[in-house]
């Protein structure tokens, strides 16, 4: 990592004392004053400073030296009108999630209205399945979004890890009591509802049950061993847990998947053979991976329906003349790519279909 | 129009309908001054009767006397009131506002003056219990005030107090100080001026019962609509990867509307989400006080045809604050005041100072309204 120049801490410093600290930790002046400026809001409250509050806000720098996250020494992260809460041992919410876990929303809704988007009976209960759902910020954000269309809407998140579910369904409360959730408590059944599940393991029949549902959304690890020396910041190498990075996981008969698309293949398989999901939504890290996972879903489809796959931006709502919507032709297919920036999720949206008796689809349309 | 006041709250109490309700209000301000003005004219008559009875005695006659002078001073002062309340209402002035405040001339003293101005407004608000809150707040690069925070390079308060914007708009325009600096290190008097831009302001959420019959978000007619698709929407993107491999805090969100050209940018919430809607909410505001201003282009034409540059405009310094001399002079209404802390801290003096440019206000919309009569009389001739 390059040092800071000297000229950069010197007017950081010119600016406040405290600023060359947090500038270690966000390696930008304009994050840096900003960060500076919400550690100075948190750790006041509205209060006059005291000599306390001044210690207590350079030991916060200080810890944001060591480039420990800003979401870890707050505690917290906003996630669109929701507020998460962070702690170390969990992934941090991230904006990309966000972005695209509004656009879904937006989709469903007008797609309910016959609009342009995709089709789902608002009367019917919608469910969805959020595998990896880490600190819940996606489950909680589509409750949010989707509950005034769907009333019936049911959310499952899953995650291996039991400290990420504790702290989803931390979350959940938190938001419930902020009034950011509209969820009675008394409400059966539970509207969202975390579980501590391998996604890799054989499941039992309560989690096949939960499987069969119309959506499934996922952020799963995606960064190769190499990627996580080389593309990560040290912020989150140090202080962010690999589990939710960098997939390790060994899957006989995955031949000539790479290491860190593993869970991709796992989700195509999900989607196509054990759920009935209409829709699987996922993250992907950059763009070879996009592509990658564009053509593993289309090779992975059902012989008797055709899915289509696109490609979601960074920004998938955002438009700018040349960087706007485009295509690419993947084995002879056309996956459409929307919006601006990287490409950041996969979706795949398969026909509805009937079961036959012998678990083999059958396409309706 | 008194008639049709009392014509149409009749109508009111039958049938609700807002348009009517809204005229109803519109027109009550002028039949109460109308009433006030009609009660002191019958006592004046009422008096001038005792005066000229020959029967009243002459200690009577001697009170009568005390109160008519006293009278005809408020009549005249009803008279003014009456006047003015006759010149049309301005449009916003029932909106709740924003105000931006700017560092102009004078660099690091500007921004200091700047945020003294902040303060100002801001008890001033709290003290009249309008509701405020700050929008925006942005420092610049260099020297900071000793306090550890950087030099103010833009701040924006919203008031959410429906009638904000009639309080505060005579407070837009350039404010200039002269004052000794506290970075100045040889005690010489400087000169620096800073702007304030008042903006009628749309909440977000138009539920708390306001009327903003106008200010419909979905009507293309309305001086608030903005066409989404006329607007980019940049945000702050990480570099390189993005995605799980960096976890930046950048929540800014910058809106351009193309066809004017006009950016407003937002980064002081964590939350994009937040940013976002605040900075469509300033958007909106700077649109609908551009479009008004187009309008009233041709008027102000005219008036300025008539009545010289004496208008106000945003160049002009409306007011000036004097630390030696411990003064407060509002260029438009001409008063002087020196009580500059109390002004300072937002207390009764800066009230003074606001009616008076009110008054003036209200007195020059009637010379451009008797100005306009003339004109068009003399086009008809």
């Amino acid at each position: 990592m390059p040092r800071l120049p000297h000229s950069l801490l010197l007017k950081a410093y010119n600016i406040s004392p405290l600023l060359p600290l947090v500038l270690q930790g966000t390696r930008s002046l304009p994050s840096a004053v900003n960060e500076l400026r919400w550690l100075r809001e948190h750790v006041l409250k509205r209060n006059k400073p005291t000599p306390t509050t001044q210690k207590e806000l350079l030991r916060l720098c200080k810890r944001r030296s060591y480039s420990e996250p800003l979401q870890y020494i707050l505690g917290s992260q906003p996630f669109g009108e929701l507020n998460i809460k962070c702690r170390p041992g969990v992934l941090i919410a991230r904006p990309e999630p966000e972005a695209y876990t509004t656009y879904l929303a937006k989709l469903l809704i007008k797609g309910s209205k016959g609009d342009r988007g995709f089709e789902f009976d608002e009367r019917k209960p919608l469910r969805i399945l959020d595998l990896c759902s880490g600190t819940g910020c996606i489950s909680l954000l589509l409750h949010s979004l989707l509950v005034k269309r769907f009333p019936g809407v049911q959310i499952n998140g899953w995650d291996i890890s039991p400290n990420a579910v504790s702290l989803a369904v931390e979350n959940l409360k938190r938001n419930i009591s902020k009034g950011h959730l509209k969820i009675q408590p008394s409400q059966k059944p539970p509207p969202i509802q975390f579980d501590q599940v391998d996604i890799f393991s054989r499941f039992n029949r309560g989690q096949k049950k939960q499987l069969h549902c119309d959506i499934i959304i996922c952020n799963p690890p995606y960064i190769s061993q190499k990627a996580f020396l080389q593309d990560t910041s040290r912020s989150v190498r140090k202080w962010e847990p690999r589990l939710a990075l960098v997939p390790e996981v060994e899957v006989e008969g995955y031949d000539g998947v790479k290491a860190e698309d593993v869970f991709y293949r796992r989700l195509i398989d999900l989607h196509t053979r054990f759920a009935r999901s209409k829709l699987l939504v996922m993250e992907v890290g950059d763009d070879a991976q996009a592509l990658r996972v564009a053509t593993m879903a289309l090779q992975n489809e059902l012989p008797s329906r055709r899915d289509t796959v696109e490609i979601w931006r960074d920004g998938p709502e955002l438009r700018n003349g040349l960087e706007g919507n485009g295509r690419v032709v993947l084995g002879g297919r056309v996956v459409g790519v929307k919006g601006m920036g990287n490409m950041r999720a996969v979706v795949v949206k398969s026909p509805d279909y009937v079961w036959s008796k012998d678990g083999v689809g059958q396409a309706s349309r | 129009m008194a008639l049709e006041h009392d014509r149409l709250s009749e109508e009111t109490a039958e049938k609700f309908d807002s348009k009517i309700a809204k005229r109803v209000g519109e027109l009550s301000r002028v039949t109460e001054a109308l009433k006030e003005w009609e009660d002191t004219q019958s006592s004046i008559e009422e008096l001038r009767g005792l005066i000229h009875d020959p029967t009243t005695d002459q200690e009577l006659r001697d009170l009568a006397e005390d109160d008519l002078a006293e009278t005809r001073t408020q009549l005249e002062e009803l008279s003014q009131k009456l006047a003015i309340s006759l010149t049309p209402k301005h449009p916003f002035e029932d909106m709740p506002c924003l105000m931006e405040i700017r560092p102009g001339a004078g660099g690091g003293e500007a921004a200091i003056f700047a945020n003294d101005l902040l303060r100002m407004y801001k008890a001033y608000c709290m003290r009249k219990k309008m509701r405020v809150s700050v929008m925006k707040y942005e420092t610049a690069d260099g020297m900071g005030d000793g306090s550890g925070q950087a030099p103010l390079s833009e701040a924006i308060l919203e008031i959410e107090s429906a009638g904000a914007y009639g309080q505060l708009r005579s407070e837009a325009g350039v404010h200039r100080v002269q004052r000794v600096p506290a970075t100045e290190a040889k005690g010489r008097v400087h000169t620096s001026a800073v702007s304030v831009l008042v903006l009628p302001s749309l909440p977000s959420n138009g539920n708390e019962g306001q009327e903003l019959n106008q200010a419909d978000l979905t009507d293309p007619e309305s001086d608030y609509y903005v066409n989404p698709t006329d607007v980019r929407t940049d945000v702050m993107r990480a570099r390189g990867a993005g995605g799980q491999h960096v976890n930046t805090t950048d929540s800014a969100v910058r809106l351009t509307h193309i066809p004017t050209n006009t950016v407003v940018a937002m980064q002081d919430s964590r939350s994009q989400h937040q940013n976002r809607e605040k900075a469509w909410q300033l958007l909106r505001s700077k649109l609908a006080q551009a479009r008004r201003e187009a309008r009233e282009e041709e008027v102000a034409k005219v008036r300025r045809s008539v009545m010289g540059v004496a208008q106000m405009g945003r160049e002009n310094k409306v007011r000036t604050y004097n630390w030696q001399q411990q003064r407060v002079t509002d260029h438009r209404s001409g008063l002087t005041i020196h009580h500059l802390d109390d002004v300072m801290e937002g207390g009764d003096e800066l009230d003074t100072v606001i009616d008076s440019v009110k008054t003036w206000f209200g007195e020059q919309e009637m010379l451009t309204l008797l100005a306009e009569e003339e004109e068009t009389n003399k086009k008809t001739k």
